[in-house]
Parts: C-alpha cells; structure tokens; sequence
C-alpha cells in the first residue's frame, strides 16, 4: 500500500510537471489520486502566482527606475552598457507609451512566451491599439462574478459585462472566459478582457489597467471602419 | 521593434528581466543581464539566424545568464555572504493584497532553497511556461533528467508552502 500511495503521488506530480492531467475516469475512480492530483495542482498554482507576482515586482522597479530617468534624462552618463540599456529601453517605452496598451499587454501575457516563432516586428503591430482591436474577437469589461480554477494553474472568470466595444453589444451579458490563475484576480474586481480567436485563453486586464485599455481602445472602437485588418495573428 | 534599434520588444524586455530576476539576479543587475541576452541574441541573428522558437530561446538564454551571474558571484565570495548579499525579498504595497505580498515571499524563499540549476528549470517551467521537451531541447539534456528534476523541486516546494501554510 505504501509502496502504490508513493508511485501514485508521483504521477501527480509527473502530472503537474508535464501539465498532462490523468485522466478523468482515473480521477474519478480513486479518491486518493484525486486528492493528490489537487494537491499537486494546487501547489503549482501557488507557484505560477508567486512567480508571476515576483516577475511584476522586477517589472515595476524597472517602470520606476525609468521613470526617474526619464526625469533627469540630460547629463545620464552611466556605464556604456547600462546606458545603451536605458536608451534602448526608453525609446522602446516612449514607442509603447505611444500605443498607450504595450506594458499592460505584456503584463498580462499579451504575447505567450512559449510557442511563439514570431518576431518583434510581428509583435509591434498587434501591440498598437488598433490593431489590438482589429485582432480581438472580443473586448469588454464588467464585473468578475466567479473565478473558478481548472486545469494547468488557470483559471475560469465569469462575468458580467458592463461595456462590449467588441462585438458592439449592449450591456449586461453574461461572459465566461479562461486565463492563467493570478492572485489579484477575485470575485468583485472590474476587469476587461480581450478575446482572440487563436488563443485559448484571454487577456485580463483587473481594475485600473484595464479601465485604461478600455478608455484608449474606445476612440477606435467608434469608428470600426477605420481599423487595419488583422495581419500576423496567425 | 525596427523603429528602436532595439531586437527585443517591450514584452520580450520584460520577460527577459522577469527571469533574470527569478533565476537570482540582483535588481541593480538585471539591466546588465537584459544587455547580455540582447547581444547574444543579436550574435545568433547575425551567424544562424533567428531561434526556431524564439520565445523559448530568449527565456533560456536568460536563465544561463543568471545561473552565470550566480556562479561568478559564489566565486567571488562565499555563500554565506552571498545570501547575505542577495537582495532580499522586495514585494511592493502598491496594488497587493497581505495575500499576494505572503505569497510573492514565500515563493522568493522557496526558490532560494532550490539549487540554481534547478531553480532555473522551475522558472523556464513555471513562469516561461516551456514544455518539458523545449527546455530539455534548449538545455540540450535529456527529458528524463528534466522531469525528474522538476519532480523533486516540486516536492520540495510543497514542503516550503506547506510549513508556511500557503497550501
């Protein structure tokens, strides 16, 4: 006995790591594999939390160090590599601070890490307001009702809309979508989403981040015949 | 980003400093690091071209580079002093919960437990969120020696949260 509960407690946690679930009938079937398969999910979403926390504590000083910069830009004479660094990273701020959504997009994963193929350039353009919205097959904000957990550390938001500026909808709908788990968000918090039709999950944007997406978005969303097509989605 | 000069993008930027940071990089470091990758990605544009999996590539360069840093550090001084030295945790107010704030710790402390190596693999599994395969490939080990890495850094962690009740 001791000897299955140890083998079985390792392909929960060969589960967790290869993000293969066992199967549904074998979590059904035993109790104790069950138990031990949310266990070992649980703590890999408290990993991707705690990571994900700790990844926008390096971004956040970075944001306010730049900022500081920013302010006494003239007579900057740091170290040559760290001061291309700086220029490198400020102009690439003034380009996103121009297309207003770029650090909140990346924030929240707009671009996957992993899969991907494509290269900047690719990125720049589906980074730029416009063409967020070109590509988006949904984007609206409202209020977080549930927030569920299910498979891989992500999890499922349903909620209810108070603002479509794509599709244009009124109001008042209800909407489920899936995203990866992150501790801030909860039931009761205003969040936006945007949806695209090649990507399992959505981009959430909690509170003030996403009332500002949707305030830049929304100039663009009024006149949808001026929006680019889609290129590079794919 | 054409119109920069800069090979990575802001995101790119961003996840680059991201694991830097959780691979152990001091914060008045991570700059240094982001320069390091960016060279070495501008090398492998200019004589093989551009990494078949681009993202993934970047996110294992970065966890070299930390894991370098890291060395070059313990041999500059022992550990002791080197923990000593290590920033210590900095979780911000600014938006979090006690909640959040708790858990960001005890996940910092619990990555600091790890052996880089392994630490390493945790970050490009967990947070770059690369398949088993992508970073046996990347690393250029086996998928065995991957997993069963991972498996124990897993174990261990659960104990980490579990002591602090995080789970």
């Amino acid at each position: 006995m001791r000897a299955r509960r140890a083998h079985d407690e390792g392909d929960a946690w060969d589960a967790v790591v290869t993000g293969q679930a066992p199967s549904a009938r074998r979590l059904r079937g035993d109790p104790e594999i069950r138990a031990q398969w949310d266990e070992a999910r649980q703590v890999e979403s408290r990993l991707r939390q705690g990571l994900g926390l700790l990844a926008e504590e390096a971004r956040m000083q970075e944001t306010q160090k730049t900022d500081m910069d920013t302010e006494t830009v003239h007579g900057d004479a740091g170290a040559p590599a760290a001061g291309a660094a700086r220029r490198w990273r400020r102009a690439a701020l003034v380009v996103a601070a121009a297309v207003v959504v770029g650090l909140g997009a990346a924030a929240v994963g707009l671009q996957p890490w992993s899969g991907d193929d494509g290269g900047s350039e690719q990125g720049t353009a589906s980074l730029s307001g416009r063409g967020l919205l070109a590509c988006a097959e949904v984007v609206a904000q409202g209020q977080v009702d549930e927030v569920e957990a299910v498979s891989g550390g992500r999890v499922e938001l349903r909620m209810t809309v108070g603002e479509y500026l794509k599709p244009r909808k009124d109001p008042g709908g209800r909407l489920e979508v899936t995203t990866q788990g992150r501790a801030e968000l909860r039931a009761g918090i205003e969040a936006a989403v945007v949806v695209y039709p090649d990507r399992a999950d959505a981009s959430v944007y909690p509170g003030e981040q996403g009332t500002r997406l949707l305030s830049q978005l929304r100039p663009y969303a009024a006149e949808p015949d001026t929006l680019p097509r889609c290129e590079g989605s794919g | 980003m054409a119109a920069t000069g800069d090979p990575l993008s802001p995101d790119e930027h961003d996840r680059v400093r991201a694991v830097l940071y959780l691979g152990g990089m001091r914060t008045d470091a991570l700059e240094d690091g982001v320069q390091q990758v960016r060279v070495k990605l501008l090398e492998q544009l200019r004589t093989r071209g551009r990494p078949r999996h681009r993202g993934a590539w970047l996110a294992t360069v970065a966890g070299r580079v930390a894991l370098d840093t890291h060395r070059a550090r313990r041999h500059e001084r022992g550990l002791a002093e080197r923990i000593r030295h290590r920033d210590p945790p900095q979780v911000s107010d600014r938006g979090r919960t006690a909640e959040e704030r708790e858990l960001a710790l005890v996940v910092e402390q619990a990555l600091q437990s790890l052996d880089q190596d392994v630490r390493r693999l945790v970050v490009l599994r967990f947070y770059a969120d690369l398949s088993v395969r992508q970073i046996a490939e990347q690393l250029g080990v086996p998928e065995g020696t991957v997993k069963s890495r991972l498996h124990a850094a897993m174990r261990s962690l659960r104990e980490r949260l579990r002591e602090t009740e995080v789970v």
